[in-house]
């Protein structure tokens, strides 16, 4: 049996300038990090050569390609297995903002491989592309590619996009700035339900409409890069709320009237800025406060009912943490 | 336990891949003769075991040896000014050799710099052996041309065998000549 841990990711600076239509002709940079939220793929062989896939629903098949769950269809296919039984489970539920469906994704790939014994997809640059092109050429779907390279390679780090390549690049962060950094963003449940795709589409199509407000977002994303480098903390709640700012203009289903409130009451309770983490419409808000705040935001936020999800960075990508085989 | 349960306990009854071990011993006697250098990296203890390592390639075998750990200045400067995870990749770019034989220690398999060195040795069609200790299985060990895997999840048995094994190289090396 093979289980693959796989982290979650918090994206701070840049997001949108990492789909395709964008960076074939501009700089995208990325700021991100993965969190200690996972998500859990299991692999184990069966007696028979059935497939059995559980997640939401399970699903028992003679072969791959009658399996409902797109994404699990083609990386079993990509490795021509039969005979497994296959279980995914995760710290948090999908659809929140966290990257959980790329860190699927990941996970599902990274299991398989070392199940099959199989040399292909042998580095980690190498699994990040092929979740890339399952989630995006061959399903098709509208997102960028900082979550599938993030929850690979893990930690804290500067992606950057051009042409046709990107660039994966840790920065000479010290550990006490991240370290504090770490401690003065928080994630707040919105209670907020969406479907990213519809956002993620609208934004994919309207990439070189906005291509001057993502250019400023990446500019955004630089500034952050070199006040991190040089141990500044302060003003990353600014640059997030500029950040939001211009992320909310690309697209109207972005942020909403409760989503602006919820702002807006985090603000005047202590935090400097702050963004909904990934596709934006729901799912979770990450805010940034100065350690003297932090009492009266999360004071603030207890009496509105608004969950906080604890978290602190992980340093480490997508790992195999039991192998029996 | 006392030291006899403890050798008995740890070193007994792990099983080392001896075709394995024959491999990196060819390969190591061609690139001696051959004259082509042989470049080390590995962090904490495994430092060490990649810098004894080397010494006894260069002075027994009469290898071209360089233990990238071992160069502190470039290390503390890199970690300083760039990144901790860039130490021996950088080191490896700017080296510029055009043949070369990569080796690495990380017991976990999941060293960062170690990773990000090997994964520029590939990039150069240079040939890599990496030593580990996961038990599960790790990155390093999936990226290498040659791997020796010692499973186990104790370090300093792991640190002690990758020692034990490199000398046994160094000896088999020494009988060939």
């Amino acid at each position: 049996m093979i289980i693959s841990q796989t982290p979650l990711r918090i994206s701070l600076f840049g997001g949108g300038s990492d789909f395709s239509n964008y960076f074939k002709e501009n700089i995208g940079m990325a700021l991100a990090t993965t969190i200690n939220k996972y998500v859990y793929v299991i692999v184990k062989k069966r007696f028979d050569d059935k497939i059995r896939l559980g997640y939401s629903i399970t699903e028992t098949v003679d072969n791959a390609n009658d399996l409902k769950h797109e994404l699990a269809r083609e990386a079993i296919k990509f490795y021509s297995i039969n005979g497994v039984e296959i279980s995914t489970l995760a710290d948090v539920p999908g659809g929140t903002g966290l990257g959980s469906s790329s860190s699927v994704t990941v996970g599902l790939l990274h299991a398989l491989k070392v199940y099959a014994k199989s040399k292909l997809l042998s580095s980690t640059g190498e699994l990040a592309l092929k979740a890339i092109e399952i989630e995006k050429n061959i399903l098709n779907k509208p997102i960028g590619n900082q979550d599938q390279i993030i929850a690979t390679y893990g930690g804290f780090k500067s992606i950057e996009f051009f042409g046709k390549t990107s660039n994966v690049i840790s920065l000479g962060i010290s550990p006490k700035t991240l370290d504090d950094l770490d401690n003065n963003l928080m994630l707040w449940y919105t209670n907020l339900e969406r479907n990213s795709s519809d956002i993620l589409k609208e934004q994919d199509d309207n990439v070189l409409k906005n291509k001057d407000i993502i250019q400023e977002m990446v500019k955004i994303s630089y500034i952050a890069k070199i006040e991190l480098m040089n141990g500044k903390i302060d003003t990353i709640g600014t640059l997030l709320d500029e950040s939001w700012q211009l992320k909310k203009s690309l697209s109207s289903k972005i942020s909403n009237a409760l989503i602006d409130e919820l702002y807006e009451y985090a603000i005047s309770n202590g935090a400097s800025g702050g963004k909904i983490s990934g596709a934006g419409g729901g799912g979770f808000l990450l805010t940034y406060c100065p350690l003297e705040n932090h009492n009266k935001l999360r004071l603030a936020m207890n009496k509105k009912m608004i969950k906080e999800l604890p978290f602190s960075f992980e340093s480490h990508g997508s790992k195999i943490i039991f192998n029996n085989d | 336990m006392n030291l006899t349960e403890y050798t008995s306990k740890n070193y007994n009854s792990l099983s080392i891949n001896n075709d394995v071990i024959e491999l990196v011993i060819d390969k190591l006697k061609k690139y001696i003769e051959y004259k082509i250098p042989i470049i080390l990296c590995a962090n904490g203890g495994s430092a060490y075991t990649v810098s004894h390592f080397a010494q006894d390639l260069s002075k027994v075998c009469g290898a071209i040896t360089i233990s990238l750990p071992e160069r502190i200045g470039l290390v503390l400067a890199i970690s300083n000014d760039i990144s901790f995870e860039e130490i021996f990749r950088l080191q490896l770019k700017t080296l510029k050799f055009t043949t070369g034989l990569l080796i690495g220690i990380s017991c976990s398999g999941n060293s960062k710099n170690v990773i990000n060195a090997f994964d520029y040795a590939k990039s150069i069609n240079m040939p890599t052996i990496s030593f580990t200790g996961n038990v599960n299985g790790s990155w390093l060990a999936d990226m290498s041309d040659i791997n020796i895997n010692i499973p186990t999840d104790n370090i300093f048995v792991c640190e002690s065998i990758h020692s034990m094994i490199t000398h046994y190289i160094i000896d088999r090396l020494r009988e060939m000549k």
